[in-house]
């Protein structure tokens, strides 16, 4: 059922209560309904996009350039899948080193993953050499609002109520009491078993923030609400030529041949080699011809003797040529970190300050993962690679966008650096939960949807074990 | 027939640097090593083999 309002009906059937209806609430609301658990989903936004509900997403940004946040997510049913690009991907093993569950944590929940993305669950890989990968991606059209908007409104065990903003929780004695929520200009107080925050990841540090402000006593002093904030620069790093039949020849059937992008990741023995983080490098499918143009004939001046040999391939389809772009992982850092602003929103709660740094370890692990693969490219003549001379200059280096918001409710082990357990569950707190990417540890370099839908399925299954032990 | 061959090669080289290169306003800058070597063009850095 989907109502827009949240008005005098009664509550005390459902044991669950999900803040957020984005793409981690409505998959463990799924879930728990498989699992015949009735849940609340609250969404504060409206049922479409609307911008008034979206300003109320604005917040200050201090240090370095990062886009909007009143852009770069949406607040309404569906959340951030209104707009996303459906690139997925599971996170690879190496990159949940510092989590405090493992590959194996995550690998049940892969196919059901694939089936709520709608996608092939597929994720090729070859080893082109010791330290590169090319993988394989899938892209989803699925609009989290859309695809389930009919299912929700028929459920006997969703209720998804709209334009009700929750404000903060409260409680005492390690457990939440209740969740006050404003709807219609009215305060009501949500009583449940469990409370799943759920609003993405810069709202979910924002509304625990708020939460401990107004139950100073309820969490320990020291954990880390907000900090460890990160992102997935997007950047432009240079550009290059790509010779597909030279990977074909070489690598036979194993050469992941399709139409579309092609990408290429780091292994793990090269971050270990190295001590850089993470990265994935794309070379997109069709760039535009003027360009193509370009990097022709710069290649015939520089490298006469290689044109030559290329440029009787300019309109073939193995020679994938043009901008090389990346996605870089950041390494976790106290000082990202979301605070509540002086200034208040219209439901009286402090908006957000993000204090954002890039990161120079970022940058160098760019510049050399890049030169590791031109030399690769140059040595197998499987192309030709140029590297963009601002990669080598952090401070003209500039992201072409930070959409992927994550950290500020790290999951761990230690109080002190995190602030959900393994099971996503706020440390010291019994019935409170943490849903979405505001729970990574580290980012990796794979876009988060697909592993935010993963952990949001593995938490319907341990809201179940809780609830029949 | 060998000498006349090296002859024209040389020659092509010297109209392309005269010519076709401050056509393109090349920008260059390289480094050689006995493996590779790198060139500038605009803002790009080329990684190149050195019989490229």
């Amino acid at each position: 059922m989907i109502l827009n309002e949240l008005n005098d009906i009664n509550l005390e059937d459902f044991p669950v209560i999900i803040f957020g209806s984005g793409p981690a609430g409505i998959t463990t609301a799924l879930e728990l309904e498989e699992k015949n658990i009735k849940s609340i989903i609250i969404e504060a936004g409206e049922e479409n996009y609307s911008e008034n509900s979206q300003i109320l997403y604005k917040g200050e940004t201090y240090g370095d350039p990062i886009t909007d946040l009143s852009t770069s997510r949406l607040r309404q049913f569906g959340g951030t899948s209104g707009h996303w690009g459906g690139w997925s991907k599971p996170i690879v093993d190496y990159n949940l080193r510092d989590w405090p569950l493992d590959i194996n944590d995550l690998k049940p929940y892969k196919k059901k993953t694939a089936k709520i993305l709608d996608i092939k669950n597929q994720f090729r890989k070859l080893e082109i050499n010791q330290y590169f990968d090319q993988i394989e991606f899938q892209y989803s059209n699925v609009r989290f609002a859309d695809k389930y908007r009919e299912h929700i409104k028929k459920s006997e065990k969703i209720l998804l109520i709209l334009n009700t903003q929750l404000s903060h929780f409260v409680g005492n004695n390690n457990k939440i009491q209740y969740a006050e929520c404003i709807s219609k200009n009215i305060k009501r107080k949500i009583f449940s078993k469990y409370f799943i925050l759920s609003c993405g990841g810069i709202e979910n540090s924002r509304l625990l923030l708020w939460t401990k402000q107004k139950n100073p006593n309820l969490f320990d002093k020291k954990i880390p609400i907000g900090k460890y904030w990160m992102n997935h620069p997007w950047i432009l790093g240079g550009a290059g030529l790509i010779n597909k039949d030279k990977l074909k020849k070489k690598f036979g059937v194993n050469f992941l041949d399709y139409d579309g992008p092609i990408h290429f990741s780091v292994k793990e023995k090269f971050i270990n080699d190295t001590k850089n983080l993470s990265a994935g490098i794309y070379m997109n499918a069709n760039e535009d011809t003027k360009f193509f143009k370009e990097i022709i004939k710069d290649i015939l001046c520089i490298a006469p003797e290689y044109g030559k040999k290329i440029a009787g391939r300019v309109f073939n389809k193995s020679l994938k040529c043009g901008n090389i772009f990346m996605h870089l992982e950041e390494e976790p850092n106290v000082n990202n970190k979301i605070v509540l602003s002086e200034k208040k929103d219209k439901f009286e709660i402090p908006q957000v300050k993000l204090y954002y740094k890039k990161s120079s370890k970022s940058l160098s692990s760019a510049k050399n993962i890049l030169e590791e693969f031109a030399n690769l490219c140059r040595k197998e003549n499987f192309g030709r690679i140029a590297i963009d001379e601002k990669i080598f200059n952090l401070e003209k280096f500039e992201s072409m966008g930070a959409w992927h918001h994550m950290g500020g409710t790290r999951a761990g082990i230690s109080k002190q650096i995190s602030v959900v357990d393994k099971n996503l569950k706020v440390h010291d707190i019994e019935n409170i939960y943490i849903n979405g990417s505001s729970n990574f540890t580290t980012g990796g370099y794979s876009n988060p949807t697909f592993t935010i839908i993963q952990l949001a399925i593995r938490l319907a299954d341990k809201i179940k074990e809780r609830l029949y032990s | 027939m060998k000498i006349k061959y090296e002859r024209r090669h040389f020659f092509k080289k010297i109209l392309i640097s005269l010519f076709i290169f401050p056509i393109l306003k090349l920008n260059i800058f390289s480094i050689n090593n006995k493996n590779f070597k790198l060139i500038k063009r605009k803002n790009l850095i080329w990684y190149l083999n050195n019989n490229d």
